[in-house]
Formats: structure tokens, C-alpha cells, sequence
């Protein structure tokens, strides 16, 4: 993204310049002013990057400004100017009492300033004379501004903040993509990690992680700890130093050494009182001592994601003790100096063609490996939607720009005689429309004020309705670079409403203007412009609408969708069984029947239990089956698919899953029956072909076990935007076997529906399985309605804020067509009154007028048609169960605008239809 | 063209501008990065002050546009030389300024190490 905002920025200073230079030095040095301007932007951008460039733009637009209104005053015929060396005052400082744009220090500012003060104080005169106005801009525009900087200091922060790591953008990962694969491989074989690290001449700092969740016991209470194991050159690459103590040595990637952590700075404050004396002492992670060597600094990220400690990634033997071997990890790299992420690349693709004499790495890598710079995989996602969110916000504020332009053209019309005295007088027009100018940026700058209040409590507000994917959302701020974005877009602003009624406004006949000093007098080409601002407001405020429109009526979709579950009065946590305390089959069952024993005396609870996953929990451990009597698959495609769920008898009835046929897992008589399993409705869809599923056999991967179905129960959505999968529910009695043959990992939910609000029986719930193991950690205790409506964070994100703006935009559409329509009836009492005199019935009157509004909105909203079926394909990733180009929804949102506009009507037709014909034609 | 006066100060831009021509024709970016590397950022001229004082300048006769030097690196960039009389206000205002600086030595005002200390801040 380096200089690819040049061509906007250069031309937005050449317009600038050429909008406000004397015409004499903008022929003869304008355009050399734009490539220096272009010069000077490129070098800010490439000594301190965006800030650098941010920087420059504002000195230069600032120092345009100054210079502008100096060279203008200097040839503005009211003041002489000499035209010798000797009196002129920007050769020699001869001329005292006139500003010196090129002077320095405390001189040139109160020059500049007492002239600014001038020019201020006729601006400010203009803004008090006429406070309702004043106001009224004021709090529109606020409103805008604000939004748009509330946004963008999310935008700058997410997107546009080089990341905090050095040479951030020299940091890429590596990825695998299939041609056949829209989504790469992620994590890559540590075969091939090892291979790349040590051939790999373009790459320096070979690293990768694993997350590995753990429990950590021996403090206060036992934890659960988001743990990563790192290679040792991790953090040096990502810049991270530790607070205390040091990093990891290369030498502790090696198997058999001390176990050791680092922790991080919270939890190091969280649990250890942020004990200055920490290193040295040790700390038990899933059972296993591990000594702390260092704490790492309080500012460092993880890549983005939540990191308590981490531990050095042993890439020889096993993961931890008792873990499984470790196959493939996340793969990072920084390109050297000297190298693009292009020629990196090729290398290391010829590289990987030599590899694939490993028939591992053959049959592993048949795609190509990509280096994808770290930015894009962390917010390269979001891009799109961030954008989307700062394009509505931009809308809002043009529907105000739009709103207050037409304000300003009925005050313009208020004002002719006092432009026209002036322009006697030898005001030049473009002096004119520069102190108009003036006024509008002295409101807009005002407004900006207002706004970055606003925008404060606006970006708290976004930080608590982000959803957890937003990465940095925490460090959102205003900072500098953000309050510049803000003042140039007031700029802008006062620009964007000021230009066209400045220029409407001194933009007539003198002499007509002048003698023809009747009160009705607006042009027709005034309110030609009105019209024309009132349809675009209409256009863009739609498009905006029918936007939020979609994302409203997908979300609603959403939450109406049967999940196949009952989600109320549920209430569910989680809980760890380290594999060092809880190894054997048989202390896993003994736990989970005391637990239930326990949680079903609770008078809250009415039914209780356990899985190894949850509905909208986001992980599932599933695999192929094979259905006795079915013939052998012939390719690995043909194999029969399905999530595997092991679960306690009570989970059908705590969720509210109907058996829909045969018996459940519970009973005395399953004891007897023990390979026995319920399966769902889709899995007999699709692997039964609706043939009867009870009574046959199932065997599961690839087990010799044949295990019989004995029910049939309700498909469970995963989340609710996605569909049910074909499962099989299995015994909890199994656990302990499927920990062992790592088809599950140690954690299990305990779901339990509850009499009353199951938010007062979850404490209970966690009391007794503290009382069965104060050392397990119980977290996440939610009820099921909380992890629905977490699940749909996302969309209601952006539900909220597009219904928020479009909701603002809407708000103005309707000021703004009363405004043009209650003006356009004040304009026309004569008119009217010579009708009604002529015999028009006020039903006649009152059609002219809704007529007219009416032919405007249909206008405004055809534009907006075409402009939303052009911009809500952007939204089609947050979409459910619904086009973009929904008919529905763009029906309803036309019908609420042409409502919207019916009722601005209203007054101002009211007020046409009781004109008296007497008083109308004695105004004449 | 009258001879400008010696007593009048130039102001900094200017003079600064002159500074740099004194040796060498130079394009407009030059220019600026002459005068922020010898000022050490102290004077950093912006594109439009720059070019306000290259067009006085030029008018007022002290500064000539010329072709560029053999070797310029774009075409499209704009030399400037010091013309005689601009030569001459700039000896006038280097001259002034000694004076200016010795009549603060002498009164004590900052240390008479005149050699060493060229008036400019060294941090």
C-alpha cells in the first residue's frame, strides 16, 4: 500500500492550488509545485512510512493555505502592493504590517494569525448572526465526523498500523495452495519445516508455533492457559524482549531438557502479583514442572491471538510428556534484505522439488508453497468489511455535506444583498467565495470538535461490540494520525457543503440582483441545484439502507433458524481432565458419574450431561465409518463420513434433542448393550437412502468393533449458519478409549437444563465439581442463549453500525426533503394564491405539492436501486440465506423511504392547501 | 533592475534559497533537502513556500532559470542559478549578520569564539 495513494493525494494538492493560488504563480509554478509536493510525500512515505506521508500532506496543505491567502492579500487590489525590490515585502521586510508567509517563528505566526483572526472574525460574525442554522450544521456534521473517525481510528489501527513487530512487512508464512483447494494448508509437516530452515538461503529466522492448551496448577486457583510452543527463533524474529529473565535458547528446542516457560506479562500480574522474584521458580502445566525463565514485556502481541505462556517447541521427539508426537506445526519466516517474497518464493519451490525425493514430502506437497506476508494473513480478511464500514460512513457524512448545501443555498438566497453590496464595492467573487469558504470550514472544524468527542465514546462503543476476530481491537485509539484524518476531513467537508451554494451565492448579475431586490427572488437554477442535492441524498441513503437492510433481515434469519435444539434455560461449562491426573479410563468414568450424581441432586437441574463437544462450539472430531452389509468403498472419496459425539445419556434430553426413533444410550439395559449408538437424521438421509438405520451395524475408522444403532434422534445444526452433519453419537463410557486414540481431546462439556434462569445454577454447578477436584479447571461458563448470540457476533457487528448510519441517513433524507419542499411551498404562496383564486380545490393544491415531493423521492430512489444492486455484493460474505439483490428487502426498505418522505411532506402540503388567496396576492 | 539594498534583512527562505545557489544550480526538491541538511531541520521549506520565493526571486532578478545540468536526473525538473545581484544581496545579508553577531559579542551577549561558532545551533 506504500505510494499507492500518491496520484489521490498529488491530485488533491493540484486542485487545491489551483483552486486557490493566484492565477499568475499557478501558471508559472503550479505544476511544479505538485511533483515537488510529490517528492516531498514520496520521501515522508519512505522514511516513516504512512505517519511520514500523513505528515507531509498536512504541512504541505497547511502551508498551501497560508501561502494562498498571503499571495492573494498581496495582489488583491484593496492593498497596493509595490512592484520594485525595494517595497516588496516578501523581498525585504520594508513592508511592515503585512504578513510574511516566509518568515519563521513567533514573527510569521502572529502575522499569519492576526491576518487569519481578520477573516475569522468575519466568518464568526456571519456563523452567530444566524445560531438555529449554525446549530443545526453543527450537529449534523458532528454527527458524521464523528463516525468517520470513530471508524477509521478502527481502520488505522487494524489495517494501516504497520504491525508492532520489526521489519513487519518482511515477516511472511508460509502456506501450501492447491490448485484443486480454495482455502491452503496451514500448519506445515515439520519434516518439511526442517528441510526449509536449513536449506533456505532467502529466508532468515525459520520459526513456527503450535498452540497447545494447558492447565496450570501450583498458584491460587487451577487455570486454564492458552500455552504456545515456539522455536526459539520466534521471538526474536516478532522483536519480543523479555521484562524479566530471558527468551528461549536454541539449545532447549532439543528433547530432554529442562522443561521451562516464559510467561506472559497479564498472567504474570494476574497470578503471580507480578512477583518481581519469578524467575527461577516453576509452575505445573498439565502435571509436568516447568521453571519459569523469563516474563516477556507487556506491549508484546502474539500474532494477534490470546497468549498466556509459552514453552519452547520441541521439534525431535514428542510435544509434551504424554502428547502425541509432533507432526506439523504453523510455519513463519522474514525474507532477507536482499530478497523479494517473489524470488523467496521460487526458491523455495525448487527447493521443495528436490525435497519430494522424501516420499513423505511427495505424497504431502503436491501444491505449491506460498509466502504470504504476515499483514494479510492476520487482517487481509477483514479488509473488505472495514472497508465497506468506513464507505457507509463516508455515505453518511455525504448525505450530511448534501443536507447542509441545501441549508445553506436558502441562506445564500437570504444574503444576496449583502454579496451584492460587497461586489459593488470591489470584492472580487473569488475573495468572495474564499470568506464563504471560510465560514463553512470555521463550521465544519467546529463540528470536527464536536465529533472526536463523539468519535471517543464511538470507538469504546465498537470495542465492546467487536467480535473476538477483530485483531488489536484493544489498542484502538485517537492518536495523532487519526485527529489529522479528522481535521482533513472537516476540511473537506467545508469544501464539499461550502463550494457549490459559495459559488451559487455570488454567482449572478450584479446589476440584476441589485435593482430586482424582491424577497422571492431564487433562480431556477438554484432550485434545479437543490433538487438535485435532495435526489443524491435519497440515492445514497438508500443504497446505505438497503445495505443495512440485508444484514439486518440475514441476521434475523439467523437467529430464527431451528438450531434442532432447545437453546433456553441451558446452562453449560467446561471442564479440563489432564491426561497426568486423570490417565486411566477408569478415573475418567468414576469422575464423570459422580459429577452427574452430584449435578442432578441440584434442585435447579432437571436433566444433566456430558460431550466432548457442543453445538456451536466450533471444534468436532468426526471420521470415516464403514455400515456392515454395504459393500467396500472403492476410493477413499466413497468412504462414509461423519462427526463423532460422545455423550452421556442425559445430554439428548438437557439440549432438548427429540428422539425421533428407537432408544436412547440410557437405561440399564445400554449397560448390557454397550456398542451401541444413536445416529441423526441426516446421517440416515444420506447414508441410508431412507432405509430403516436401527438394528444395523456401524464400525467406526478403523475399528473392528461393530456397533449397533439403536436410535434415531433430531438434526443439530454446528452453527447456525451452517447445516446439520451426518453424527454419530456414541457412549461416554468410551472416553477414555477415544483420549487414548487421540480422537478427542481432554476437555468435556457438562450441559444441564435448568428449572429457572440457568444463569444461577451454573456457580452451583461449578461448586460441585470443585468439590469432586478443586485442582480442575471449570471455565466458560455460559448458558446456551450466551454462546448463540456470541455466535453471531460478526453480523451483529455490522447489523448494529449499518443500522445505525442508515437510520442517521435517514433521519437527514427526511429533514432534507422538507427542507426543499417547505421552502419550495414558501417560494410559491403568489402562485398558489393565484390558483385558488383561479378556483383550484385544495385537493388540487395539496397533489402539486405531494406531486412534486413525491417525483423527487421516486428519483432519489431509483438512483439508489441502481447504486445498491451495484454496492451490496460487497456484503455477500456476510450474508445468510439470502442475495444480495434480496426483493423483499429492497421492497421494504423503498416502502419505508417513500413513508419517510410522505410524512416529510405532510406539514408543508398542509401549509400550501390553506394559503388564502387574499394574503398570498397581497404579498405580491 | 535597481540595486536592492544592502541594510534590508532577506527573510529566511530567501536567503537560505541564495545559500544554496551559491555553488551549484539545483532543481526545487533540492534545494529543500540542501537547506534541511545544512539548517539540520531547522528551515524546512514546504512545495508552495519554496516556489512563492523562487518566484519573487526570480522576478526580482536575484535567480535565473537554466537548463539543466548534463546528467539531470528528470527532465521535467526546473533549475535555478544565483544571478550577480542576487550574489550581491546575499553578501550583503552574510555581511550584515556578521555585523550583527560581533555587536553581540562585543556586548557579551554569546562567547567571542567567532572562529568556531558560525552563529547557527549546533544540538
Amino acid at each position: 500500500m506504500r505510494p499507492a495513494a500518491l496520484p489521490f493525494v498529488a491530485q488533491l494538492y493540484a486542485a487545491l492550488s489551483a483552486l486557490l493560488l493566484p492565477a499568475a504563480l499557478r501558471r508559472a509554478y503550479g505544476a511544479s509545485m505538485v511533483d515537488l509536493f510529490a517528492d516531498l510525500y514520496r520521501e515522508g512515505w519512505s522514511t516513516r512510512g504512512w505517519r511520514g506521508g500523513v505528515r507531509v500532506v498536512g504541512r504541505e496543505m497547511a502551508s498551501l493555505l497560508r501561502t494562498a491567502w498571503y499571495e492573494r492579500r498581496k495582489v488583491s487590489p484593496s492593498r497596493p502592493t509595490g512592484g520594485s525590490v525595494d517595497t516588496d515585502p516578501a523581498v525585504t521586510r520594508a513592508g511592515r504590517g503585512f504578513p510574511d508567509p516566509d518568515a519563521t517563528g513567533p514573527r510569521r505566526r502572529r502575522a499569519v494569525l492576526s491576518g487569519l483572526l481578520d477573516d475569522g472574525r468575519e466568518a464568526f460574525r456571519a456563523i452567530v448572526r444566524n445560531p438555529a442554522m449554525s446549530i443545526a450544521v453543527v450537529v449534523i456534521l458532528a454527527v458524521g465526523i464523528g463516525a468517520n473517525t470513530a471508524i477509521f481510528s478502527v481502520l488505522n489501527t487494524v489495517l494501516l498500523r504497520p504491525l508492532p513487530y520489526p521489519d513487519a512487512d518482511r515477516i511472511v508464512q508460509v502456506l501450501e495452495f492447491r490448485d484443486d483447494r480454495p482455502e491452503p494448508r496451514i500448519t506445515q509437516r515439520v519434516e518439511l519445516f526442517r528441510a526449509v530452515r536449513e536449506r533456505a538461503e532467502t529466508l532468515d529466522a525459520v520459526s513456527g508455533y503450535v498452540a497447545q492448551l494447558m492447565n496450570m496448577t501450583g498458584v491460587d486457583e487451577p487455570v486454564r492457559v492458552d500455552g504456545w510452543a515456539v522455536t526459539a527463533s520466534m521471538f526474536p524474529m516478532l522483536g519480543a524482549s523479555p521484562a524479566l529473565g530471558r527468551v528461549f535458547s536454541v539449545d532447549e528446542e532439543m528433547a530432554g531438557t529442562e522443561p521451562v516457560v516464559v510467561l506472559s506479562h497479564a498472567l504474570w500480574q494476574q497470578h503471580f502479583g507480578g512477583d518481581p522474584e519469578i524467575v527461577g521458580r516453576s509452575v505445573k502445566l498439565d502435571g509436568t514442572i516447568h521453571t519459569i525463565v523469563g516474563v516477556l514485556q507487556a506491549d508484546f502481541d502474539f500474532l494477534g491471538q490470546k497468549a498466556d505462556l509459552w514453552t519452547p517447541l520441541v521439534l525431535s521427539a514428542t510435544r509434551r510428556e504424554g502428547g502425541r508426537p509432533l507432526r506439523s506445526l504453523h510455519m513463519f519466516a522474514r525474507l532477507r534484505d536482499d530478497t523479494s517474497a517473489a524470488s523467496a518464493e521460487a526458491e523455495l519451490n525448487a527447493g521443495l522439488d528436490a525435497l519430494r525425493e522424501n516420499p513423505l514430502i511427495d505424497a504431502l506437497y503436491p501444491g505449491r508453497l506460498r509466502l504470504v506476508p504476515l499483514k494479510e494473513r492476520l487482517v487481509g480478511g477483514l479488509r473488505t468489511e472495514l472497508w465497506m464500514l468506513q464507505g457507509a460512513v463516508a455515505l453518511v457524512l455525504l448525505i450530511a455535506c448534501s443536507n447542509i448545501a441545501n441549508l445553506l443555498l436558502g441562506r445564500g438566497a437570504a444574503r444576496r444583498k449583502e454579496i451584492a453590496m460587497r461586489t459593488a464595492l470591489g470584492c472580487s467573487r473569488r475573495r468572495l467565495v474564499g470568506q464563504l469558504l471560510i465560514e463553512s470550514s470555521m463550521l465544519a472544524l467546529l463540528a470536527a470538535a464536536v465529533g472526536v468527542l463523539l468519535a471517543l465514546w464511538g470507538a469504546r462503543a465498537l470495542i465492546e461490540l467487536s467480535p473476538d476476530d477483530v485483531p488489536r481491537m484493544e489498542s484502538i485509539g485517537l492518536d495523532p494520525d487519526v485527529l489529522l484524518f479528522t481535521v482533513l476531513v472537516a476540511l473537506g467537508t467545508g469544501l464539499g457543503f461550502g463550494l457549490a451554494p459559495a459559488l451559487r451565492a455570488t454567482g449572478f448579475k450584479l446589476q440584476e440582483a441589485l435593482s430586482f431586490a424582491s424577497s422571492t427572488g431564487t433562480s431556477l437554477g438554484q432550485r434545479r441545484l437543490g433538487n438535485a442535492l435532495v435526489v443524491s441524498q435519497i440515492a445514497l441513503a438508500l443504497t446505505l439502507a438497503i445495505g443495512a437492510g440485508l444484514v439486518a433481515n440475514s441476521l434475523t434469519r439467523l437467529l430464527w433458524v431451528d438450531p434442532g435444539y432447545d437453546p433456553d434455560n441451558v446452562a453449560t461449562l467446561q471442564i479440563d481432565l489432564p491426561s497426568s491426573r486423570y490417565g486411566s479410563g477408569e478415573l475418567h468414568a468414576a469422575f464423570y458419574d459422580r459429577l452427574l450424581a452430584r449435578v442432578g441432586e441440584l434442585a435447579e437441574v432437571e436433566a444433566a450431561g456430558v460431550a466432548n463437544t457442543l453445538p456451536l462450539f466450533g471444534a468436532y472430531m468426526g471420521g470415516g465409518f464403514g455400515i456392515e452389509g454395504d459393500p467396500e468403498p472403492l476410493s477413499d472419496e466413497e468412504v462414509p463420513m461423519a462427526s463423532f459425539s460422545l455423550i452421556s445419556p442425559g445430554y439428548f434430553e438437557a439440549l432438548g434433542i427429540p428422539l425421533l426413533r428407537g432408544n436412547g444410550l440410557g437405561g440399564e439395559a445400554a449397560r448390557d448393550r454397550l456398542p451401541a449408538v444413536v445416529v441423526n437424521q441426516a446421517l440416515v438421509d444420506v447414508y441410508f437412502s431412507g432405509r430403516e438405520a436401527i438394528g444395523r451395524r456401524l464400525r467406526l475408522g478403523g475399528d473392528t468393533e461393530l456397533l449397533e444403532i439403536v436410535g434415531v434422534v433430531g438434526n443439530v445444526r454446528r452453527a447456525l449458519a451452517g447445516d446439520a452433519e451426518p453424527t454419530v453419537y456414541i457412549s461416554h463410557r468410551r472416553m477414555p478409549e477415544f483420549l487414548e486414540s487421540k480422537r478427542m481431546l481432554s476437555f468435556i462439556f457438562l450441559v444441564a437444563r435448568t428449572a429457572g434462569d440457568p444463569r444461577t445454577a451454573l456457580p452451583q454447578i461449578r461448586d460441585v465439581a470443585a468439590a469432586i477436584d478443586p485442582e480442575l479447571p471449570v471455565y466458560d461458563l455460559l448458558t446456551m442463549q450466551q454462546r448463540t448470540w456470541a455466535s453471531v457476533a460478526r453480523e451483529r457487528f455490522y447489523a448494529t453500525l449499518l443500522g445505525l448510519f442508515s437510520s442517521v441517513a435517514l433521519l437527514l433524507v427526511a429533514a432534507g426533503i422538507y427542507g426543499v419542499i417547505a421552502y419550495y411551498v414558501s417560494q410559491r404562496i403568489p402562485e398558489i394564491g393565484v390558483r385558488v383564486a383561479l378556483g383550484a380545490a385544495p385537493g388540487d393544491v395539496f397533489r402539486l405539492v405531494v406531486g412534486r415531493g413525491m417525483l423527487l423521492t421516486a428519483s432519489g430512489i431509483g438512483f439508489g436501486i441502481v447504486g445498491a444492486l451495484a454496492a451490496t455484493r460487497l456484503l455477500s460474505g456476510l450474508l445468510f440465506a439470502i442475495t444480495p439483490t434480496d426483493p423483499a428487502t429492497f421492497v421494504a426498505v423503498v416502502g419505508l423511504f417513500a413513508a419517510v418522505a410522505a410524512l416529510a411532506l405532510w406539514q408543508p402540503a398542509h401549509r400550501a392547501m390553506r394559503v388564502d388567496p387574499m394574503v398570498a396576492l397581497r404579498r405580491e | 533592475m535597481k540595486k536592492p539594498m544592502p541594510q534590508s534583512p532577506l527573510t529566511v527562505p530567501v536567503y537560505q534559497i541564495l545559500l544554496t545557489l551559491a555553488d551549484q544550480d539545483l532543481h526545487g526538491y533540492a534545494i529543500i533537502q540542501d537547506i534541511r541538511e545544512r539548517t539540520r531541520g531547522e528551515v524546512d521549506l514546504t512545495a508552495s513556500t519554496l516556489y512563492a520565493a523562487v518566484a519573487r526571486m526570480v522576478k526580482a532578478g536575484m535567480i535565473v532559470e537554466v537548463e539543466g545540468a548534463d546528467g539531470a536526473d528528470d527532465p521535467r525538473r526546473r533549475y535555478y542559478r544565483i544571478k550577480p545581484a542576487g550574489r550581491e544581496l546575499l553578501e550583503a545579508e552574510a555581511l550584515r549578520l556578521e555585523r550583527s553577531a560581533q555587536m553581540a559579542r562585543d556586548k557579551n551577549v554569546i562567547p567571542a569564539m567567532a572562529a568556531t561558532r558560525s552563529g547557527g545551533k549546533r544540538s
